[in-house]
């Protein structure tokens, strides 16, 4: 009777183990993480991975997705259209995950979200901003970036009704990035303002020399320069508007902002402003924001810049939604919890999520003082 | 303006041609378009960064590690990439030196990030102001170095024993092997010397343009371009070359259209060429 | 058993090609057996004019780009129907190599080399500047998938069978064009162009043709890429990837028919697989091929058919080496 006793109680721990072993066990929530890991963009798609990775691990930190755990595989698109649509075959087709995060290049993101769709798969770009990606009908989209259509509004306003400007000029690198700031900006300057652009000047994105832009620009008079280009650009243009005397403000969208370009085009970048909607300095910033820069700085040494917020919004608030699905993550479930996010308090700001797919919420305009430092200029607080 | 534009197409157009005087120097000794040059101009920018900014050398000991770096670089890249195909295909020596740009190119971002990395200029900042016109100090002496560059080269090909053995290993390997000429020590030279003076040039556009990893790529093609248009046996020829195509450049920008900067300044090669194939300062063989 | 051997040869391939979808549908392995199939087609009309003429060219994909905007712009705004854009794709590619020929009846080698890659950064700047047309950078969306016989091709596997019959027509027509007169005449102008000339070959002639046929099968793969990824934006079509298909070339060997295809199948998995080392991957590709133009100078093509000979006639095949005569290592 003893033995039988003994062998009953053995009997259940194991299986006691064994159930709570496969609690603990379930399978993970899969993510795939898409963005440009080689090549010239490969910095913003290495803090898309590390901003949408500390999501996932607070969001395991605090229960994961009903008790399943998340983990997340990235996968590289070399910045180029066709390797994105591999890459995303890839996640969803190879390794089966339940959602997509990416990918940060527009062109790349318009050919990879047709893979999500037919596969009807939740997918969520961060950092992609021309309007058009969640205008294609597609319903398996979202958005966390302010669209440059946000954003040219917001800083046209700001050149327009607070600097006074009259005569603004704009210079825009001939990609998908910065025709897609030109598309907004000229039509909205007309409509709003019955203006018109004194100089609209394009630049090839890897283009080292500007100087016959800014010539052009500095002969034309123009009061105001708005650039819709990355940081990198933004430095050189700031830099060879010093040497050529362009003394005009200058200003440009959410990519400009980066300590890097404080450093490569220093005192010529003193002045300059931008939108944003993640102010990097935890002085000044919400408490979301100002946890999350703790957090980020703690994980991997470095200060994080708004595409690191961006994803680690994006991955948020899919995983928040993945909850509200409940345990299975059915997809089309997260979808729906997805569109109806209101009022979710991220780190880039208070977030609904519109109609289209696309996060809304107060676009803040930021500058560089005098000290090579970022303060936030609008709206005065 | 137009004044102004002319300088400005002058300045990245003496950018340029220091640029193609290493292509013209691969091409006279080794007979291959080097694609990799940019991406030499690249490393030796590096080299430099890493010694004046990140170790905090003195600028002139700096710029003489790096120059000794480059060298050393540019004869272990010849013993593994070049010398290993000399007798081989064009087409296959050509698409080695592409092979080794983007080894080079991808190495340099795996260590050192995308991220550009600023250099402060030796020869001044603050832009001279002549008049109503604007120089900038490093222009200046880019276009006198690489004036000098070009004309030591001249001097050194056309009357040094050396610069002749070179010479004549590029026109006939057997013969000048026969003539008692080292020919394989000849070529490495060259070899290190174009990689040096591709380096140089990375060093200084290095404080105009930052210091990248992808630097040296589309400087490179732009480089290329000049060697050809100024004629690829011509020194001097690769820095007209170079200013030509600046010029072009700057001024279809500045009165035709931004957008066809690249494209304008490509066409106008083309039909240099088409009207004098062996380029502007080339002789005709 | 020697009469037969080729023969045999190409039944078992084509099967193989043909039944592949058969065994995997994963989207993932079709897409990429697609874009192989694709640079397999734009690495064999290079080979046109590299490896049977002796022309460089470093600027491939304009005339791949114009294909594909010629196909989707015709397909998209005009609403043609989708073997009228294919058709198109190849004719106005055709045209724009006729133009680009001229320039290399009085350029060869880098000279040429340096004027195809300058047309390259022409079109490019084309592409992204005439927005009205191409609707600048950024892209065209909503390119159709081609329906044929009433069954639509959306489905990348459904999708293959077209590259497939694509790939296999290109091979076909190069394969014959390399045994013809106008072959024989290519490959003379080639090894000797004055002593072609002098043997009556109208050299002026052939250089053209020869830019036409090989822009033409670019043309054609820019259809097929355009109809295959149906979103399409100028940075597909930069001078990058004319150097991407050149390594494919060369890395199968020049002058090589089957070495051509097997380069492009080889350089478009190999990157992927090589997706586990990360950053490296760039890196290991770039020091690949420097390997392979150095140890295996005549191409995976010339690898093969010498282990071929090997195989059928029991020794080594003597392959014509150095200087600058391109080989015809086996077609």
């Amino acid at each position: 009777m003893k033995a039988y006793a003994r062998v009953a109680v053995v009997a259940g721990l194991l299986l006691a183990m064994i159930s709570v072993g496969t609690a603990m066990g379930a399978a993970p929530v899969k993510i795939g993480i898409v963005g440009p890991l080689s090549g010239g963009a490969a910095m913003v798609g290495d803090t898309l991975v590390k901003g949408a990775a500390l999501a996932i691990k607070h969001l395991n930190e605090t229960g994961g997705i009903h008790g399943r755990q998340l983990t997340y595989v990235s996968e590289d698109d070399e910045q180029n259209p066709a390797k994105s649509v591999s890459a995303v075959n890839r996640l969803v087709f190879q390794h089966k995950v339940d959602a997509v995060v990416g990918t940060v290049n527009s062109s790349c993101q318009l050919a990879c979200q047709e893979v999500t769709q037919r596969a009807q798969v939740p997918h969520v770009t961060p950092i992609a901003s021309n309007p058009k990606v969640t205008r294609v009908g597609n319903k398996w989209v979202f958005r966390l970036q302010a669209s440059d259509a946000q954003q040219c509004t917001a800083i046209i306003d700001y050149a327009v009704n607070v600097l006074k400007l009259k005569k603004l000029a704009l210079m825009y690198q001939s990609d998908d990035y910065g025709t897609g700031g030109k598309d907004v900006i000229v039509p909205y300057l007309q409509e709003k303002y019955g203006m018109k652009l004194i100089a609209s000047e394009p630049f090839n994105p890897d283009a080292k020399d500007m100087s016959a832009q800014i010539l052009k620009i500095k002969n034309a008079g123009a009061d105001g320069l708005v650039m819709w280009t990355m940081y990198q650009q933004g430095a050189l243009i700031a830099r060879q508007a010093k040497q050529l005397a362009l003394q005009v403000p200058l200003m440009g969208g959410g990519g400009l902002t980066n300590p890097k370009l404080i450093e490569l085009a220093g005192d010529a970048a003193y002045g300059l402003l931008n939108t944003q909607t993640f102010f990097p300095d935890p002085k000044g910033a919400s408490p979301e924001a100002a946890a999350f820069i703790g957090a980020y700085q703690k994980e991997y040494g470095v200060l994080p810049d708004s595409n690191a917020a961006m994803s680690y919004d994006a991955m948020m608030i899919l995983g928040l939604s993945m909850r509200k699905a409940g345990a299975d993550v059915n997809k089309a479930k997260v979808r729906d919890a997805m569109a109806d996010t209101k009022g979710h308090r991220g780190v880039t700001g208070v977030i609904d999520i519109d109609e289209y797919g696309d996060a809304n919420r107060e676009i803040l305009i930021i500058g560089i003082d005098n000290k090579g430092a970022y303060e936030v200029i609008w709206p005065k607080r | 303006m137009l004044l102004q534009q002319v300088i400005q197409g002058l300045a990245i157009g003496s950018v340029y041609g220091l640029l193609a005087l290493g292509y013209v120097l691969m091409w006279q000794a080794w007979g291959v378009m080097d694609f990799a040059r940019g991406d030499g101009a690249m490393v030796g920018a590096f080299y430099l960064l890493i010694f004046s900014q990140f170790k905090g050398l003195n600028i002139v000991l700096a710029f003489i590690l790096a120059v000794g770096a480059s060298a050393l670089t540019g004869f272990v890249v010849e013993r593994i990439a070049y010398r290993p195909i000399l007798g081989g295909r064009d087409i296959n020596r050509l698409i080695a030196t592409i092979g080794v740009g983007m080894f080079t190119r991808n190495l340099y971002r795996v260590m050192f990030g995308a991220d550009p990395f600023p250099f402060p200029s030796v020869f001044g900042d603050n832009p001279i102001h002549v008049g109503k016109l604007i120089i900038v100090p490093q222009n200046l002496w880019i276009t006198a170095i690489g004036f000098g560059l070009a004309y030591l080269l001249r001097l050194f090909l056309a009357k040094s024993w050396m610069g002749k053995a070179m010479r004549a290993t590029a026109q006939d390997r057997e013969t000048a092997a026969l003539m008692g000429i080292k020919v394989k020590n000849s070529m490495t030279f060259t070899f290190v010397l174009a990689t040096v003076i591709g380096g140089i040039a990375g060093m200084l556009i290095a404080p105009l343009y930052f210091v990248m990893a992808d630097m040296g790529a589309l400087m490179g093609i732009k480089g290329y371009a000049s060697a050809v248009l100024g004629g690829l046996d011509s020194m001097s020829g690769a820095m007209v070359g170079g200013l030509i195509l600046g010029l072009a450049e700057n001024l279809a920008g500045g009165f035709i259209s931004s957008g066809y900067q690249t494209a304008i300044a490509f066409l106008i090669m083309i039909l240099v060429l088409i009207f004098r194939p062996q380029g502007i300062m080339g002789r005709r063989q | 058993m020697r009469s037969m051997y080729p023969r045999i040869r190409t039944i078992v391939l084509l099967a193989a090609l043909y039944s592949l979808p058969l065994f995997t549908k994963d989207p993932y392995v079709m897409h990429l057996s697609n874009m192989a199939m694709i640079y397999a087609i734009l690495s064999l009309s290079l080979n046109v004019l590299t490896g049977f003429t002796g022309q460089f060219s470093v600027g491939h994909a304009a005339f791949y780009g114009i294909g594909a905007y010629a196909s989707a712009l015709l397909t998209t705004k005009l609403g043609a129907p989708i073997w009228v854009g294919f058709i198109a794709a190849g004719v106005v590619a055709a045209a724009a190599g006729a133009v680009l020929g001229i320039p290399s009846l009085r350029l060869r080698g880098l000279y040429l080399a340096v004027t195809t890659l300058g047309f390259g950064e022409i079109v490019y700047q084309l592409i992204v500047n005439w927005v009205s047309l191409t609707n600048g950078p950024r892209g065209l969306i909503g390119v159709p998938a081609p329906v044929i016989f009433g069954r639509m091709l959306d489905t990348y596997d459904s999708y293959y069978y077209l590259s497939a019959t694509l790939l296999v027509a290109t091979i076909f027509v190069v394969t014959r064009i390399y045994y013809s007169r106008v072959g024989r005449a290519m490959l003379a102008i080639r090894e000797n162009e004055l002593a072609a000339e002098a043997m009556g070959i109208n050299s002026t002639y052939y250089k053209v043709m020869a830019f036409v046929v090989a822009a033409f099968f670019a043309g054609v793969a820019g259809a097929l890429y355009a109809h295959e990824i149906r979103f399409i934006s100028p940075e597909s079509f930069v001078s990058q990837e004319s150097i991407t298909i050149l390594c494919m070339m060369v890395v199968g060997g020049v002058g090589s028919i089957a070495g051509s295809v097997l380069g492009a199948f080889v350089l478009t998995f190999a990157p992927e697989y090589l997706r586990a080392v990360g950053d490296l991957r760039l890196v290991l590709y770039g020091a690949t091929i420097v390997l392979m133009v150095t140890y295996a100078p005549h191409g995976l093509g010339g690898t093969i058919t010498s282990l071929e000979h090997r195989l059928t006639h029991g020794r080594r095949p003597k392959l014509k080496a150095g200087g600058d005569g391109t080989t015809a290592a086996g077609v």
